[in-house]
């Protein structure tokens, strides 16, 4: 009997390679993946939610500030306005009284700090022109009335420099801007100088192609032309435009097109009339006495100065003034094309 | 007691000289790019006659001159860089940049 020899029962095992581990754990990888890109795709769109619920508040807010703040002025306005033509003012009271006067320029001074962007220019200019009439009106008022009526017109005018030397100013730091002081003076016999600085601001040698050529000047009124010099090359039979400037023109609004997408405001800044000295020197600023005898001294009767300014057109113009956010954006633009 | 009085007229003399004008000149030196430049700046009259000493502009490129005459000047910036300019009553601010 022979005893059948026992097989080889079983291959000797196989070592599983990196593919036989991968087959195995290849569905738990899958699963894993889908898992952990599910849970970022989860949490960008809960970001995303989140943000656009953030930025749905945050406008909703700015909507609500921006809506009361408009509210707010508006009322302000209106009340400012009924204040200054209201019945009180007109009707009940003298024109001539010295508080209502004051009332009116302290509602001026209110609207121009508030509203610096609305045309309130033709208030300014008729209160100054009353105050004009009743400063140099010897018949109807006392000297002292009329003292009282220039520290008012002084007042006045204050404001109205203030607001535009304000505007000059932002307009002037702005890239692009170039600034010329101009002097005007009127001696005894009435001949006109105009005095024009050599030099311009803003660090560059751009000069404004303009002339300057007075008219007259009188009792804070600058009367002149402005001959653009490219319009006068070109075209001979060319009438320059005339400007009566005040303490109360605004570049932002007040402004002229001189040039492709270049405009120019006018701002008077200084008005001297030697008559006032005379007139009116215990109320004038006593620091500034001996400053108008050496003008006086030296034959000037009046004496105006005023800063022209050319500056893109992009910065300017309460109707079609861009937003501040698409100046900067344009800012930027530039700054990065650079 | 002499030398009293003798300083006191000087002190007054030196207070109503400084008090006689209020007109001031002043501004801001900057190079092309518009950075402060520290140099001299020189005060001439319109004849071309020095005003006062030359002053040197600060740190922020500032120079003033006080208490002068209103009028006609010549602002001598640096060496050789003059532009004319008039003076009024009170401040007048007047910047320049170099070349």
């Amino acid at each position: 009997m022979s005893e059948e020899q026992p097989q080889k029962s079983e291959e000797p095992s196989k070592k599983k390679d990196l593919w036989d581990i991968m087959q195995a754990l290849g569905p738990a990888i899958i699963a894993a993946t889908v898992a952990i890109m599910g849970s970022i795709y989860s949490y960008q769109q809960a970001q995303i939610t989140k943000a656009s619920e953030m930025r749905e508040v945050y406008t909703k807010i700015m909507t609500e500030r921006e809506s009361s703040d408009n509210s707010i002025r508006a009322n302000m306005f209106q009340m400012l306005i009924n204040a200054m033509f209201g019945k009180d003012v007109n009707t009940n009271s003298n024109p001539d009284n010295i508080r209502l006067i004051k009332q009116r320029v302290m509602f001026l001074d209110v609207l121009s700090r508030n509203f610096d962007t609305v045309d309130i220019k033709p208030l300014f200019e008729e209160l100054d022109g009353e105050l004009t009439r009743k400063i140099y009106n010897d018949k109807a008022y006392s000297d002292s009335a009329q003292k009282d009526y220039f520290t008012m017109r002084s007042e006045l005018r204050r404001i109205g420099r203030n607001l535009s030397v304000k505007q000059l100013n932002a307009l002037a730091s702005l890239p692009g801007t170039v600034v010329k002081n101009i002097v005007l003076i009127e001696d005894r016999e009435a001949k006109l100088q105009v005095l024009q600085d050599d030099n311009t601001s803003n660090g560059n040698y751009d000069n404004i192609p303009v002339e300057i050529k007075p008219q007259g000047l009188d009792d804070g009124n600058v009367d002149i032309s402005l001959e653009y010099l490219k319009t006068k090359a070109s075209d001979q039979g060319f009438k320059a435009p005339s400007f009566k400037v005040t303490f109360y023109d605004m570049p932002y609004i007040d402004n002229s097109v001189i040039d492709k997408d270049m405009r120019v405001g006018i701002v008077l800044t200084k008005y001297v009339t030697t008559k006032d000295l005379d007139m009116f020197r215990d109320r004038l600023d006593k620091r500034l006495i001996k400053d108008y005898e050496d003008l006086k001294a030296g034959g000037i009767v009046k004496y105006a100065e005023i800063r022209l300014i050319k500056f893109p057109a992009k910065y300017t113009g309460h109707r079609d003034r861009p937003y501040l956010q698409e100046i900067l954006q344009d800012l930027i633009e530039e700054k990065k094309s650079k | 007691m002499g030398k009293i009085f003798i300083a006191i007229f000087v002190m007054v003399g030196i207070f109503t000289a400084s008090t006689l004008y209020a007109a001031n000149l002043f501004g801001i030196v900057s190079d092309k790019n518009g950075k402060p430049v520290a140099t001299k700046v020189t005060l001439k009259d319109a004849k071309g006659a020095p005003v006062g000493d030359p002053v040197a502009t600060d740190k922020k490129g500032s120079y003033a001159f006080k208490d002068i005459k209103p009028g006609s000047y010549v602002v001598v910036v640096g060496a050789k860089d003059e532009r004319k300019l008039f003076v009024g009553p009170g401040e007048t601010r007047r910047d320049f940049s170099l070349k």
